[in-house]
């Protein structure tokens, strides 16, 4: 068990971020659904509701800023994609440089990483270089 | 099994990549079907449902 968790400690990185996304989007739902309960409780009530509430609906959440206006979100989707060709970029680099130099003497276990985030990299470069619209 | 998990653990991505995609798309059909839920509360009163509301159906859910 010991030289199982020995061999694969660095999976807890690639895990988290799986759980971590998901977890974000499940908060994301359940803030999304929070709004249209509420939504459906002005309606049952046949009251109109809040404007801000009903602009809500275009707003998503996040954790870490509240809410956020979905066109703004678009663009920042882009930014993120930038952000991500860079990361998952220097990640690949940083773990094809230790498959190179054998450290921890799991060098292809490194290459074999190196590789998923290089096509990550170049998947998000694709992917933000084909839905690059018209500057606002 | 020892020996098996050290042959496949690379296999955790594309299985972790699609159980979040699965997730996220199971996430988008219950915000679709709550958005459809709220717009019949409207129709059954008899009234117009908010524009922002039927927009919502057009734009991808997350």
């Amino acid at each position: 068990m010991e030289d199982l968790f020995r061999s694969f400690w660095w999976l807890i990185f690639p895990l988290s971020w799986f759980v971590f996304d998901g977890f974000q989007n499940w908060l994301s739902y359940r803030a999304n659904r929070d709004t249209l309960d509420l939504l459906k409780s002005y309606a049952a009530a046949g009251r109109e509701p809040p404007p801000e509430l009903v602009a809500r609906l275009n707003k998503h959440w996040n954790p870490d800023g509240g809410y956020r206006d979905t066109r703004s979100r678009e663009r920042g989707g882009r930014q993120r994609g930038w952000y991500q060709v860079v990361l998952f970029g220097v990640l690949g680099i940083g773990f094809a440089y230790a498959s190179v130099t054998d450290i921890y003497e799991a060098g292809p276990a490194f290459l074999i990483v190196a590789f998923v985030m290089g096509a990550l990299s170049l998947a998000t470069l694709v992917s933000v270089l084909v839905n690059r619209g018209p500057k606002v | 099994m020892l020996d098996l998990i050290y042959s496949f653990w690379w296999l955790v991505f594309p299985l972790g990549w699609l159980a979040i995609t699965g997730w996220n798309a199971w996430l988008a059909h219950k915000t679709r079907q709550d958005t459809l839920d709220l717009i019949q509360t409207y129709v059954r009163r008899g009234s117009d449902a908010p524009q922002e509301l039927l927009a919502r159906l057009d734009r991808p859910q997350r």
